[in-house]
């Protein structure tokens, strides 16, 4: 199965490893940056790109992009194109050789990174954003346009906006692929766009304890930062420098004269699976007693911090089968060392 | 009223259905004729054309078809509210369902959505107002985010959110830790000049409340008490900062505050039994413990993109969290001795710091059209330094005679300093459009100092610093084959010399692979592998002697799903998701004060498949039919041995689902939806429950171009 499965990777990988005439063209042509080595007279105006671009013009001149033309700081700016060229790059060759596509820079067959590297020239500016290239999307070769259509934007329709929560708790209603939704251009809402790639993620969320994510109350993006960020999973910091979860989950924070030290040096995936588990409260193990064992065993001299049960713990009564009905405060307490209170 | 509201809804869509057979749809009018929705979006664009074609029949039933807007009114608004009651029926175990999904019946607001957008594209005010809400009128989940802007000038962004959280499991500390709270977190965020290529400025607030009526427990002279606890915290913050071009950099700037209030008190409403048989009693219990918190926080970035061959990213954040706390308890009962409890009265004061430096430096070199190399490092330290002084004051006596007091008086410190160091270095090669590569190389370097110091009885009981190196290979692809199949793969491996807990690995070897196939725009397959192998061959010293003492643990998942739009009157939605795990782990225990070496095993089997039909069964009408199903087929563990803890959760939801929309009038639709929760609990089987959601509404919708 492995050979199999080594064959039909490398048949694959040379499939896509040699790319056709038309790839090679359109790399060569996207590779300049237009606004690095063009002189402002090679560019000709979103006017002119309209006559024979009617629909996306119209489009196009809907969307947040097309007002940048009327805004201080953008308009009358060599260096800075707006409208169609400034993605595009000039036109002026384009024009001339009667829209010869090979003129001037198409999205199509432009790898991944190129097509984000057109967006970053502008949208790197923030920190949101200004870490896409080494965030697991940029690394993964997820262009930007894999989840945003710059000139696709219709007159929004009421349903874009979420569906109705009496579908939402299931959410299946499958939403509409193409059409752009009201906010940053996505091509669909969350989390279906999301679920697209990862699909896994809709059976964590199905399970029978969850965030509320199919419900509508909350988002992928409210606690992973899909542009990158420095953390892991392009997870989101609550307070500068702490884990997202705490954004919500307040009484956690602390910090605790006693702190339960695993959550901070580790972070709540230690003990919780945050977007889904069939254990109550999110737990990565049904029965709690195990979960605090498999830290707290030592025997002889090991080296881990976990101190090991004190021998009145006995295992065998039904009192110290639940760890927490005493260590009430096990994320961490002012008052007790044990986190009894 | 109840009952009223209810009739009304059901009448108004059943004298909706006469009035729409007696007059019959305008076929020219774009809402009754699907067709001329083809035909007049065929007119606008290509894309639309296309989306068009791809919509949902609910969608198409709802939607209105855009063309190109004639502007006639200074703002085209856009609105619908979806309202009605929902029922419900439920059979079984209450508390369970309320944990896991507590929708009750009465009026709800289900949806609403408003955009207002100024005809002619810019307006004095604003250029979009959107505002989304769900759930308002009593569902567990409450939402609603709204939007404003004005291009080149502010955008605003609100978010409001109220959560009912209610947990009353029986397999949970025996039941005793209980929640019916409510959540509120709101997040309000505006933004100056939001286009503005040299300056911008940010003002944000957020605000987070829990309240409400929980159960914990407390131990209490070697026996728990179950205590109520009302909940009552809450958490302000605030935010403002600034993103500025300067010469070659871009700036941010952030300085936030988060203040933290928790007014949680504890208490007994009269004398309490302890759940292990013995004289211990709570006659009278009451415990304060006000906590004020505040976090101020700063935040600098740095981006500098050079010849557009080297793009900078570096960050500083520095937090110092402060905590001040009093704990002030009183108890009267009878202690383990059987001796009466006259009064036990503890007084703890303190105070905590963190304060938490975090650094990241990113650095990526374009080194060629196709060749990238990057870098990220990240820094981050912190340390907690918490004290207390408690003062206790036992007075107990036996037989009406008062026995000596009992004085304590302890000052305790605890530190916790974590540091990090992290790098990770690679290179992504792009052969050509259809493929790109990377392949990197990652080290970490963490170290922990723990130090706990308690007068009296004294003396420095810090442990060494402890290290944690890890060093790991990772790498990936993307391919496009076809220009329909795009894939997804990519890898990580790393070994460790030591870990912190014992569930952390030594070894880990993680692959993912994705497959994305869209034969079509109307067609998409996907389907993903994902596989996590962790590993920790630790060994153990007893005496001379080296036991395997490890802990292993491997994840598969595999999932595949199908989303296909033959037509645009019918949709049809596909998925099976499979989740495996399996884990080992070497524990010790004590069986009657015997020290025990045993195993603890954890297994996941859980199958989720579901299956979607969206129907347009006539111009007007809708029909959405749904199933799901989740089931954890536990495996068979063998006979049960008390050195052999065995983690399982056997269960199985199934949920079918339908909902029929009709479109009475323009503005109006009928809808009325059912659903079904079975809930079968293997494990436990008192816990399985069966609901019947069913819910009957009216959407109303407003479009003025």
């Amino acid at each position: 199965m492995l050979v199999c499965t080594g064959l039909l990777t490398g048949a694959l990988w040379l499939r896509a490893a040699c790319p056709s005439k038309a790839d090679e063209s359109e790399v060569q042509n996207s590779a300049a940056p237009p606004t690095a080595n063009s002189k402002s007279s090679d560019y000709v105006g979103s006017d002119l790109c309209e006559a024979c671009h009617q629909d996306q013009a119209t489009n196009f001149s809907r969307t947040i992009h097309a007002k940048l033309a009327g805004l201080p700081g953008w308009k009358n700016k060599p260096d800075k194109p707006v409208g169609c060229e400034s993605c595009h790059g000039p036109g002026k060759d384009h024009v001339e050789n009667g829209g010869d596509k090979t003129k001037i820079r198409t999205f199509k067959n432009l790898t991944p990174e190129q097509i984000s590297d057109v967006c970053l020239n502008c949208h790197a500016r923030e920190e949101e954003r200004n870490n896409f290239r080494r965030g697991d999307h940029g690394r993964n070769n997820v262009a930007c346009t894999s989840c945003h259509a710059t000139h696709s934007q219709l007159e929004i329709p009421p349903l874009t906006a979420p569906a109705p929560s009496s579908q939402r708790y299931l959410s299946s209603v499958p939403l509409d692929r193409s059409k752009v939704t009201p906010q940053y251009l996505l091509i669909v809402t969350e989390p279906k766009l999301c679920e697209n790639c990862h699909n896994e993620t809709k059976a964590q969320f199905s399970q029978p304890y969850h965030h509320r994510v199919p419900e509508g109350g909350m988002k992928c993006s409210d606690c992973h930062n899909p542009h990158g960020g420095f953390q892991l999973k392009q997870a989101r910091l609550a307070t500068g420098v702490d884990a997202v979860c705490l954004k919500c989950h307040i009484e956690k924070q602390g910090p605790f004269v006693f702190e339960h030290a695993p959550v901070k040096e580790e972070g709540c995936v230690i003990c919780h699976l945050p977007h889904g588990s069939n254990n109550p409260r999110l737990l990565r193990r049904s029965n709690v007693a195990q979960l605090c064992l498999e830290c707290h065993s030592s025997v002889g001299t090991l080296p881990i911090g976990a101190p090991g049960t004190p021998n009145f713990h006995n295992l065998a009564t039904v009192k110290f089968q639940n760890c927490t009905t005493c260590h009430v405060f096990i994320h961490g307490s002012n008052a007790s060392k044990v986190f009894f209170r | 009223m109840r009952v009223l509201t209810i009739v009304i809804l059901i009448l108004a869509g059943a004298a909706a259905i006469p009035a729409q057979d007696g007059r019959p749809a305008d076929p020219k009018s774009p809402e009754s004729n699907p067709q001329a929705q083809k035909t007049k979006v065929d007119h606008a664009t290509p894309d639309s054309k296309t989306s068009e074609s791809e919509q949902t029949p609910s969608q198409a039933s709802a939607q209105t078809p855009s063309p190109t807007p004639e502007v006639k009114a200074p703002y085209a608004i856009n609105w619908s509210t979806e309202f009605g009651w929902r029922f419900k029926a439920l059979d079984g175990n209450e508390n369970e369902y309320r944990s896991q999904l507590d929708y009750d019946r009465g009026m709800r607001l289900f949806s609403g959505s408003f955009l207002a957008r100024p005809g002619c594209g810019t307006g004095p005010l604003f250029d979009n107002l959107l505002v989304n809400s769900v759930g308002w009128g009593g569902d567990p989940t409450q939402y609603t985010h709204a939007q404003i802007d004005k291009v080149g000038w502010y955008r605003f962004i609100a978010t409001y959110r109220r959560f009912a959280y209610f947990n009353n499991l029986a397999n949970l500390a025996l039941g005793q830790h209980t929640a019916d709270n409510t959540y509120e977190i709101g997040d309000f965020n505006l933004t100056l000049f939001p286009q503005n290529p040299r300056f911008k400025a940010y003002l944000g607030y957020s605000l987070e409340r829990i309240k409400g009526n929980s159960r914990v427990t407390y131990d209490y002279s070697r026996n728990e008490f179950p205590i109520l606890s009302p909940f009552n915290t809450r958490a302000d913050d605030y935010v403002l900062g600034a993103d500025a071009k300067l010469w070659i950099f871009d700036i941010t700037f952030e300085q936030g505050f988060r203040f933290f209030k928790n007014d949680t008190t504890f208490d007994i409403a009269g004398p309490v039994a302890g759940n292990s048989p013995g004289p211990t009693m709570l006659a009278t219990f009451h415990r304060d413990l006000p906590t004020r918190g505040r976090i101020p926080f700063t935040e600098v970035s740095l981006h500098p993109e050079l010849n557009k061959k080297l793009d900078i990213t570096a960050r500083f954040v520095y937090a110092s969290a402060t905590t001040d706390f009093t704990l002030f308890e009183t108890v009267t009962g009878t202690d383990n001795s059987g001796n009466k409890v006259n009064l036990d009265r503890t007084v703890v004061n303190g105070n905590a710091k963190r304060p938490n430096a975090l650094g990241n430096l990113g650095i990526s070199y374009l080194a060629t059209k196709k060749l990238t190399i990057s870098d990220s490092f990240r820094f981050n330290s912190f340390r907690i330094n918490g004290g207390n002084q408690l003062l206790e004051t036992l007075l107990t006596s036996r037989n009406n005679m008062p026995l000596p007091p009992v004085l304590t008086d302890t000052l305790s410190f605890q530190l916790l300093s974590y540091r990090v160091f992290w790098n990770a270095i690679e290179a992504d090669y792009a052969f050509s459009p259809r493929l790109s590569a990377h392949v990197g190389y990652a080290h970490g370097d963490r170290r922990v100092v723990l130090a706990d110091f308690t007068v009296p009885p004294g003396g420095d009981l810090a442990s060494p610093p402890v290290t944690n190196n890890t060093d790991s290979v990772f790498g990936g692809f993307r391919a496009r084959p076809y220009d329909i199949w795009t894939l997804y793969f990519d890898f990580d491996h790393g070994t460790a010399d030591n870990v912190f807990t014992r569930v952390s690995s030594y070894n880990y070897t993680n692959f993912r692979a994705r497959s994305l196939i869209k034969p079509k725009k109307s067609l998409a397959i996907n389907a993903s592998l994902i596989t996590n192998d962790n590993t920790n061959p630790t060994l153990a010293q007893v005496g001379t002697v080296f036991i395997p003492f490890g802990v292993d643990f491997t994840t598969r998942i595999f999932s595949a799903s199908a989303d296909w739009t033959p037509c645009p009157r019918l949709s049809l939605s596909a998925g099976y998701t499979y989740s495996r795990v399996d884990s080992n782990a070497a524990i010790v225990f004590f069986l009657n004060s015997v020290q025990t070496t045993g195993t603890s095993k954890y297994f996941l089997r859980d199958n989720f498949a579901y299956a979607t039909a969206s129907f347009q069964i006539h111009p007007r009408a809708t029909l959405f039919a749904g199933f799901r199903v989740n089931r954890d087929n536990a495996p068979d563990t063998g006979p049960p041995s008390p050195r052999v803890l065995v983690s399982v959760y056997p269960y199985q939801r199934v949920t079918p689902e339908g909902r029929l929309s009709i479109n009475v009038r323009k503005q109006l639709d009928w809808n009325a939806g059912w659903q079904y929760f079975d809930y079968h609990d293997m494990l436990f089987s008192t816990l399985s429950y069966r609901a019947n959601l069913a819910y009957v509404s009216l959407t109303f919708k407003f479009d003025r171009k």
